[in-house]
């Protein structure tokens, strides 16, 4: 072969070689959106390097001592028993609450996002789930079924596209600043993440099992119950833990909008500009969320070992 | 081609694994530009003979001598240069699945770029370097793929890759463990013819573990048998007899006795 | 009901009705401690009239501004509403792009594979190079387990605290806590990657940084793509509710939409914000999908 001859061969190939346009053109998208996101949002402003705000970090970093000792000194001791008694006061009973809300929470949602699998999932939610009999389904009643799959699946959109902080906002207004608010506001947004999840690990079962339990005369409701529950549990579970995570997280901020949680002292100190306060129930936050993720792993480590 | 091969000198070697010893005491050495090929049972130690021959794997006692060099003097900067003339072919085969079987071929000659040099070739390979690489696809049979993704291509097609792999390094050896083991019976003499022929034309030294001693005896005038860890024999193919092989595959009777003169004294 | 499928039923694994019984005890042992009664879910009077006019609203968004006189000039409604998308988008993409500035490198170094791969061999030196990379390994390990387990919400309480207000500290403190996370997964898709590419590359003799580069990198790639589309989502979510501490995103106009009793209006940022997070699904979603074929 030629040089000239391998040259076109070459272009050739290139020419026809396979492409990934949507891969392509998201990765080009995904720059010109981070250049532009860069380049009009005023982000990366020297202003931060100003005066003022130079003076205004290192005040709020000396006001970070405890207000107790700023006089005395800081010992060990001395932050030990300052932070033990934040700790007795309020830290204690706000730490308690946050998990209390969060375990409450994730439960109702694992309840709701149940409910809406039922008519999210394609398979179940369907004229005649595992097992066609051959009769002739009237094209309305499937067209509804449909219908009733997307209703779902949108909700569940909805559910989780809004954040629990927005969720918690909203329900103060109706209910006040109870636990419930919280609770509700946490079981909506999981519960559609929940939702969506188990529709996908129901969806991939498989359906040879639960056509035989079809062919027993079971109805939906029944298959849902006896046949896909027991099969999907461990899947189940494991995103019931994950979501548990999260919600001990968010649990931690939504206290922000007053009610009691540790975002509540922290939204307190925020207030009264008592910095040595405020990172210290930040600290109590970030705590609580690593205590969750420990039970958690351990937990789903359970499920999945049974140890 | 390029100064010729590589001559080893393997120098009473021994090779552990915690408290497995994967070779024992072997001596022997390769000619430069000589072909040769390591047969034994499976779990003789081949594939650590391999890999002892590029620095893999370290000597536990006794040392390797490559072109007069041994291997323990060497430091990490001579140990690469060393690697970065010696083209391996893996069992596994060990390509980046999932780009371009230009880049997989590309990537035989990092040793010798520098990180910036790599960067760009990986990034825009070059006119010079694309018609190369598709000379050498072409030696091995599928030139056509050159823009193809390497984990859409077909298991013997992707041993190709890797043998291209390993010629695009402009080696001085070529080492090949267990070439044919995942190919089929057809495929596998004409993976030999080629990696015989290319070795031959370019001079390099060839060394090939295989488990199919009759495939060994047809393209190999030099074989080396290699029995839990121990060399047996190593001679001309011509003077391989039935019964030495015989005795180098022969089974459980003495696996006994082999054993124990493995165990660490 | 066919014998077979109870006994699935019943052949529950111990650990996991140990488990759902856990669970359930925890839940009545929180609801006792938290007091919560039923009775509580019921809204008063006046919450009642305001959630029923709140929900109606849901139906009937609203396309026009809903206080009377507002001043002429006053940009309509909908391009308010985009322009809220805009920046909430906005705060996103560079949160995004921070946390991802942070993530990689720190990821990398928290991943054993990299630490493996780039495994210096020879002699020379060889105790005290372990020992660096075991320390930079380990420190990178606590810097993700520190700065995850602070919620964005109070890296900008924080930051606000600190900086005073200009929308860096939005930035950071969506990046920083998603730099961990990023960091977390990517160490585990980089852990979970295939070793041969790069062990094969150093018996070709690769440098350390080509091994990690061209071994492992590529094999990593897509996943990680796909992972960072799917945390702009969670940070256009996260962007809207900084909205709620004044900067100008889609929750700082909803809070005062609602405060006016101006449903409709709460209800056109609550869409926008659902539209936002849907078009990311859908691209996260339709690039795994590419990227699985």
């Amino acid at each position: 072969m030629t040089g000239t001859e391998r040259r076109q061969q070459v272009r050739a190939l290139w020419h026809d070689r396979p492409r990934r346009p949507f891969w392509r053109r998201s990765m080009l998208a995904l720059l010109a959106l981070i250049l532009w996101s860069l380049w009009t949002g005023g982000f990366v402003g020297t202003d931060v390097l100003s005066e003022r705000r130079l003076a205004s970090v290192a005040r709020f970093v000396s006001e970070l001592t405890p207000y107790p000792l700023r006089e005395s000194g800081v010992s060990v001791s001395g932050w030990l028993a300052w932070a033990g008694d934040l700790w007795a006061q309020r830290g204690q009973t706000a730490a308690l609450s946050t998990l209390s809300i969060s375990v409450v929470a994730i439960i109702l949602a694992a309840g709701l996002g149940a409910l809406l699998t039922l008519g999210a999932t394609r398979t179940l939610a369907t004229a005649e789930p595992y097992l066609p009999s051959g009769r002739r389904v009237p094209g309305t009643v499937c067209r509804a079924w449909r219908l009733l799959v997307f209703a779902t699946r949108m909700v569940l959109a909805l559910l989780r596209a809004i954040p629990e902080y927005v969720w918690v906002f909203v329900l103060i207004g109706v209910l006040g600043p109870t636990p419930w608010a919280a609770i509700l506001a946490l079981a909506l947004h999981n519960g559609g993440i929940l939702g969506r999840l188990n529709a996908e690990v129901i969806e991939d079962l498989e359906p040879e099992r639960l056509a035989a339990l079809r062919a027993t005369g079971a109805g939906r409701l029944q298959i849902a119950g006896w046949g896909v529950a027991p099969l999907a549990l461990p899947r189940l579970l494991l995103f019931f833990f994950y979501r548990w995570e999260s919600c001990v997280r968010e649990a931690t901020v939504l206290g922000l909008l007053g009610i009691v949680s540790i975002g509540f002292w922290i939204q307190d100190a925020r207030a009264r500009q008592q910095p040595d306060t405020m990172l210290f129930f930040i600290l109590v936050g970030a705590l609580l969320v690593v205590l969750g993720d420990l039970l958690s792993a351990l937990a789903r480590r359970w499920v999945r070992d049974g140890r | 081609m390029r100064r010729g091969g590589l001559a080893f000198q393997i120098d009473d070697v021994t090779v552990r694994f915690g408290d497995l010893e994967a070779l024992r005491k072997v001596s022997t050495s390769i000619g430069a530009g000589e072909p040769v090929a390591v047969v034994g049972p499976s779990g003789a130690g081949k594939s650590t003979f391999l890999r002892l021959l590029n620095g893999q794997t370290r000597a536990s006692m006794g040392d390797v001598i490559v072109d007069g060099r041994p291997l323990s003097d060497l430091g990490p900067g001579a140990l690469r240069e060393l690697r970065s003339r010696v083209g391996f072919v893996h069992q596994d085969l060990r390509l980046i699945p999932p780009v371009r079987v230009i880049k997989n071929v590309l990537a035989g000659r990092l040793g010798r770029w520098s990180f910036l040099r790599s960067i760009a070739a990986m990034a825009l390979p070059s006119r010079a370097q694309a018609l190369a690489i598709h000379e050498l696809l072409e030696r091995v049979g599928i030139g056509d793929k050159l823009y193809e993704r390497t984990d859409r291509l077909s298991g013997g097609e992707q041993q190709r890759v890797a043998i291209a792999r390993a010629l695009y390094q402009e080696p001085r050896a070529l080492l090949a463990d267990e070439p044919i083991a995942s190919v089929d019976p057809k495929r596998a003499s004409a993976v030999l013819r080629l990696l015989t022929e290319v070795c031959r034309e370019a001079g390099l030294t060839l060394v090939v573990s295989l488990h199919d001693i009759e495939r060994a005896q047809e393209f190999f005038p030099r074989l080396i048998g290699l029995r839990y860890g121990r060399l047996v024999f190593d001679r001309p193919t011509s003077e391989v007899s039935s019964e030495t092989l015989r005795d180098l595959y022969s089974l459980e009777g003495d696996r006994q006795g082999d054993r124990a003169g493995r165990a660490l004294s | 009901m066919s014998g077979g499928w109870v006994g699935t039923a019943n052949r529950l694994p111990g650990a996991r009705a140990g488990v759902i019984l856990l669970i359930l005890t925890a839940g009545s042992g929180a609801a006792a401690y938290l007091r919560l009664e039923l009775r509580d879910l019921l809204p008063t009077e006046a919450g009642l009239s305001l959630m029923r006019e709140f929900f109606a609203a849901a139906l009937t968004p609203a396309v026009r501004y809903q206080a009377e006189g507002v001043p002429p000039g006053t940009m309509p409604l909908l391009i308010k509403v985009l322009s809220a998308a805009v920046a909430t988008v906005r705060f996103a993409v560079a949160a995004v792009t921070l946390s991802m500035l942070i993530g990689i490198p720190l990821g990398t170094f928290a991943s054993e594979s990299f630490w493996r791969a780039t495994a210096e061999e020879g002699r020379a030196n060889a105790r005290i190079r372990r020992a660096v990379s075991r320390a930079l390994y380990l420190a990178a390990r606590v810097a993700i387990a520190i700065l995850r387990s602070v919620h964005e919400l109070l890296w900008a309480v924080l930051l606000l605290a600190a900086l005073g207000f200009t929308p860096m500290a939005a930035v950071v403190a969506i990046g920083v806590p998603y730099g961990a996370m990023l960091a977390k997964i990517f160490s585990e898709i980089l852990d979970e990657a295939p070793q041969g590419a790069s062990r094969a590359l150093r018996a070709g003799g690769a440098g350390r940084l080509q091994i990690f580069c061209f071994g492992l990198v590529p094999l990593a790639l897509a996943d990680l793509v796909a992972y960072a589309l799917y945390r702009f989502e969670c940070a256009v979510r996260s962007s809207a509710v900084l909205g709620f501490f004044g900067f100008p995103t889609l929750g700082y106009y909803l809070v005062a939409a609602f405060e006016n009793l101006h449903y409709g209006e709460v209800w056109t940022y609550l869409y926008a914000l659902f539209g936002v997070v849907l078009f990311f699904d859908w691209w996260s979603g339709r690039l795994r999908r590419s990227l699985a074929t």
